[in-house]
This record gives structure tokens, sequence and C-alpha cells, in this order.
């Protein structure tokens, strides 16, 4: 078919490169307004201030539902996210902030099910599996913050690398996937603006890639 | 910007084949490592007081991509199934040269949809 294709002198492409949308003119939108009126998940591990998350759904004017969490996610608590908003979530925004219980064996020996990084897969494993059954165009951005401590760096080089995977395995089904790990010094309304960025119709090209942001 | 102390950003345009190897375009990603070192020895340099940062886009709808890819834009070696077009580009080097860049003194920016070259 594409030899056809070629020789008729057409050209398919799956994602048409010129986007007819017309986005919302938000001059302090980090995401072009692309994020307007759209439905943002944002899933944490730790209370956000709520002064800032106002200020950023002010500037993006998305439709935020947030989710505080310090175990497992599950499609349940997603849904009850979503039960106020009309239509699915198409961005999905994870805030994790580094916690100290790391170690994949605890000292008796036994698999350690509360270490971060198992908490990581199993909220991408659910909010995957959740986008994919949308069938939505969708994005999931991941915001790891550490302190700069070896057990944290080794975290945030994981996160790096699922996303890569995952980015590349989440391809096909139209799911763009990035992030960011950051230390304790930027700030969260900077981290947050990055998101906007990252999940945007603008960030669609950094799809597997980490911002590493440190001073 | 030393000289005026006002401090600032420079943003500089690499490539992705500047971080991998590319049939037909040694001296080009010869020139772009270039930029990505370059970018990498001046941060240090300055220290902070002037932010240096480099991008590497990957396949762009330029003149330029015409060679690699034809006419055919569907760009079925980056992750997002399109080529990139220039203005995307750009709103990456503007989000850089914005708050975001003080914390990336000194890197690449890979802007590729993760470009399999």
């Amino acid at each position: 078919m594409n030899v056809i294709h070629r020789l008729l002198k057409r050209f398919r492409s799956p994602n048409p490169i010129v986007d007819k949308d017309v986005y919302s003119n938000l001059t302090l939108s980090h995401s072009g307004g692309t994020l307007a009126l759209s439905n943002v998940l944002i899933v944490s591990n730790e209370n956000l201030p709520k002064d800032i998350l106002d200020e950023w759904v002010r500037k993006e004017e998305a439709d935020v539902s947030t989710l505080n969490l310090l175990d497992s996610l599950d499609r349940e608590k997603i849904l009850d996210a979503g039960n106020s908003l009309i239509g699915p979530f198409t961005h999905i925004i994870n805030i994790l902030y580094a916690e100290d219980n790391n170690g994949y064996l605890k000292e008796d020996g036994k698999y350690n099910i509360d270490e971060q990084m198992y908490k990581i897969y199993q909220w991408h494993q659910e909010e995957v599996d959740y986008l994919v059954c949308n069938g939505l165009d969708a994005t999931i951005c991941t915001v790891f913050i550490d302190d700069m401590t070896d057990g944290h760096f080794s975290i945030g080089n994981n996160v790096a690398m699922m996303i890569r995977g995952l980015a590349e395995a989440l391809a096909n089904h139209r799911i763009i996937c990035n992030g960011i790990v950051a230390d304790r010094e930027v700030s969260l309304r900077l981290l947050l603006d990055s998101t906007a960025f990252l999940s945007s119709k603008y960030g669609q090209i950094m799809t597997g890639e980490i911002l590493r942001m440190r001073k | 910007m030393l000289e005026n102390v006002v401090g600032g950003k420079i943003v500089n345009i690499s490539s992705i084949c500047g971080l991998t190897n590319h049939f037909g375009y040694t001296p080009y990603g010869i020139s772009k490592t270039g930029v990505i070192e370059f970018t990498k020895h001046v941060s240090k340099k300055y220290d902070g007081k002037v932010i240096f940062i480099s991008v590497a886009p990957g396949s762009v709808a330029t003149q330029m991509g015409t060679r690699h890819f034809g006419g055919d834009i569907s760009g079925t070696s980056a992750l997002t199934y399109h080529v990139a077009i220039p203005e995307e580009t750009a709103a990456v080097v503007c989000f850089l040269a914005g708050e975001a860049g003080n914390y990336l003194n000194g890197q690449t920016v890979v802007a590729s949809a993760a470009e399999r070259v």
C-alpha cells in the first residue's frame, strides 16, 4: 500500500502536520492555551498548596482535579476524581516528592512493597490503562522532586528510564509521556508551569524526554 | 550581557545528529556535537552569570529536511509520527529562555520526539 501511495506521490501521515484547532488566546498560559477546557488530573503524594494550584488553573483555564495519595492508585479513584467533569481526563500530571522508605528489601529480607519506585510503577500502570481504554489523545507528565541523596538519585534515573520506555510503547496509542526530575530548590509554581508546557501541544516533541532541573 | 551586568540566557540550536550517528550527516553531526560541547564548556566558564542551554531537535520540516524525508512528512522515525514544524522547536526555545532555563544551565534538551535515527 505504501508503494502505491509513493507512486501516486501521496503521503499518509497518521497525525496531520497542520493543526486546525483554534486555541484560547491566553497570554499567561505556558501551554499556549492548548490545555484550556481540557480535563487534567494531578496526582501527588503530598498536599499541594491550594493557592499555587488555583493560580495555575486560572492561567491555563483547565478543568483540574487533584488526588493526594500515600498508597496505590486504582481505576475507581481516578473515576471518582473525574465525577464532576464532563468527559474523561486527557492529561495526567504526577507530582512525586521523594520518600525515605526506599530500599528493595526490608530488614527481614522481604520485598519492600512500600518502596517508592514500586509505587511509581503502579501509578503509571493504572494511569496508562485508563488513558488507553479511553482511546483519546492524551499526555502523562511525571515530576520527581528529590533531595539529591544517592537513593533519590537512583530513583530519579529509574523514573527517567521508565518514561523513555513508556513513551515508545504509548506512542502507538497517541499518548505523550515525558517528565521532570528536579530538586527541592525549584519552586512548585515553576514545576507546574513546566508541566503545562510539556503536556501541551508544544511539548509533544519532548516525548520520552526528562528535564533535569537543578540549581 | 556581562558588561551590562544583566546576565541572561543563550539558547544554542544543535541537532539530534550531534548525539547519534546518522548516515550521510557526519560533518553535520560533528559540527552539532561541537555546539553541544561548546555550550557545556561556556556554561562552566560563566558559572551561572549567563545561562547557556542547547536544544537538539530531530527532523524538522525545513529545506534541509527535504534531503532526508523528501516529500514524506509522515515522520515514521519519530514517536509522534509527524515531522516537527519549526514553530514547535521555537516554542521549546521560548520555554527554555524563560524561568525554567535557570535550572538547565549547560544541558542539552533533546526535542526530537525520541527520533530513531
